[in-house]
């Protein structure tokens, strides 16, 4: 079978990419989506939470209210999706095998390819926590699923471990339905999440918070009965002597969220080793012409607000693709990172007829900072520079690069972003 | 402390077991627990639009519990 564009993918990325490219100007019928769950929506479809819209919507609406928004609109435009759907593989040639109920098991040839496959948890084993493997413990994406799905509490009393956005939210979640939250342990000093969660989830419904602690052992023979915890220093060891045993039916971790891209293994895409997604350009087009990707399979993102935007490019990107499958770019920046940047995405420009101004480089730091300053160096020379202020590894910082950026980034092989922490108004180091 | 409750409700349905819902408008912090126990109580049955209301002026008049999800049978 032969489609113009698939979209591999329906959670966010995927329907506002598809959104988007019809909005470039694509025909309808030239897009197929591929879900593999029984409903479009992704991850959205377990976030019954509210929040979601701020930056993109008129209102505030939960993850459900937004997944329906999104389905409508697909449905609208009589976009083809078939769910049920699982992609074994994509090639070089862009050939997607999937098995469908719809289809059977099929090949089918794209012009243009979008991988909007997400993310998924990292699991326990990552942890390294000792002790039995008894039943009960649950990861939070996990408990998520099963509470707002399919309607089962992980136990009566739990203990979570994690404090990111997501644990927090299960917390309050199984406190609301009538469960004990023993506590919630989190191995830093600082809550991974935001401010506004801690207070919003543990705070207003008395979930106690320890920091510098983490979940040392689980206890239990087919059930868990407890988990052993300790407090943690300042690099994470354990403590000896701080150990403390809390009962408990269950146990809930969250151990971080990695972007789920087995598929293209046949397909020569290069991935970053520090994003987990591909390495992508501004137009967020990987090393195989004609496949595009975006959302949380190019990094995790904290905020659907920024996938909104990644995936609103993307529409216009397949759209010049497929205008001019030939063209080639004229020249290529490499973005490189200093210390203190976690990563940044697009890892590299590639300059077109149209120049790179107005593109956006996102960028995460790898810690809490009280006053960061950003600076963009090309050959060892600033040719941009923005005081942050504070900022964490939760944000995600932009550069815009303006007119005038991009006159001054022209010719360079690779451009470097720094930062600097800056403490009583001196530079605390020189990097370059 | 006021907070748009946002919880799941059941419904009768070929495809789902729980309804994802909110109140349209924040409720006290001391009416949750209440609140939880009422919808514990709720069952609906499909088909569900997004915004239709599943029981009118819910913890107090003006507060309606709305689905978030459409449910088609």
């Amino acid at each position: 079978m032969d489609k113009s564009i698939v979209i591999i993918g329906s959670g966010p990325a995927g329907l506002i990419c598809a959104l988007s490219c019809c909005q470039s100007g694509i025909e309808p019928s030239d897009i197929l989506i591929i879900e593999r769950d029984s409903e479009l929506g992704g991850t959205l479809n377990q976030c019954i939470h509210s929040g979601f819209g701020k930056s993109y919507l008129d209102e505030v609406v939960t993850g459900t209210e937004l997944a329906s928004m999104l389905s409508d609109a697909i449905r609208q435009l009589e976009i083809e999706y078939i769910t049920d759907s699982t992609v074994l593989s994509v090639d070089k040639q862009k050939r997607i095998r999937v098995v469908s109920p719809k289809y059977g098991y099929c090949t089918i040839k794209a012009e243009a390819i979008v991988l909007a496959m997400g993310c998924r948890e990292k699991t326990k084993g990552a942890l390294q926590i000792g002790g039995t493997r008894p039943a009960g413990v649950f990861s939070a994406g996990a408990v998520q699923r099963i509470v707002n799905l399919k309607g089962y509490m992980p136990g009566k009393k739990t203990v979570v471990l994690g404090s990111g956005d997501l644990a927090m939210i299960v917390a309050r979640r199984l406190a609301l339905e009538g469960g004990s939250v023993a506590c919630v342990c989190e191995p830093k000093e600082y809550a991974e999440g935001s401010d506004e969660h801690v207070t919003e989830c543990l705070d207003n419904f008395e979930i106690p918070l320890y920091y510098s602690t983490t979940v040392t052992k689980i206890l239990g023979k087919e059930r868990i009965e407890a988990v052993e915890i300790s407090k943690v220093d300042k690099r994470g060891k354990s403590i000896k002597g701080t150990e403390q045993k809390i009962k408990c039916d269950s146990f809930v971790y969250q151990c971080g969220l990695v972007p789920e891209n087995e598929i293209i293994k046949e397909t020569g895409i290069r991935l970053d080793t520090r994003t987990k997604g591909a390495y992508v350009n501004q137009y967020f087009e990987t090393n195989v012409k004609g496949i595009f990707t975006c959302g949380n399979a190019v990094r995790i993102h904290d905020l659907v607000d920024f996938i909104v935007e990644e995936a609103q490019i993307v529409g216009a990107s397949v759209k010049k693709y497929l205008e001019d499958k030939t063209a080639k770019p004229k020249s290529t920046v490499r973005i490189k990172n200093s210390d203190k940047i976690l990563y940044s995405v697009p890892q590299h420009l590639d300059e077109y007829d149209e120049g790179i101004e107005d593109c956006v480089i996102y960028f995460r730091v790898n810690g809490k900072y009280d006053n960061l300053l950003i600076t963009l160096k090309k050959d060892g020379e600033e040719i941009y520079s923005r005081e942050k202020g504070k900022m964490s590894w939760l944000e995600t910082g932009k550069i815009l690069v303006t007119k005038e950026l991009a006159e001054k980034i022209k010719g360079a092989k690779e451009i470097v972003i720094c930062a600097q922490e800056k403490k009583n108004g001196n530079d605390t180091d020189n990097n370059s | 402390m006021e907070m748009i409750l946002t919880t799941t409700v059941k419904i009768k349905s070929e495809t789902s077991k729980l309804l994802p819902v909110k109140t349209d408008k924040p409720i006290l912090k001391e009416k949750l627990k209440k609140a939880m126990k009422r919808i514990s109580k709720i069952q609906v049955k499909a088909p569900i639009s997004v915004g239709d209301i599943i029981q009118r002026n819910f913890t107090e008049k003006g507060i309606n519990l709305v689905s978030t999800k459409s449910v088609e049978k």
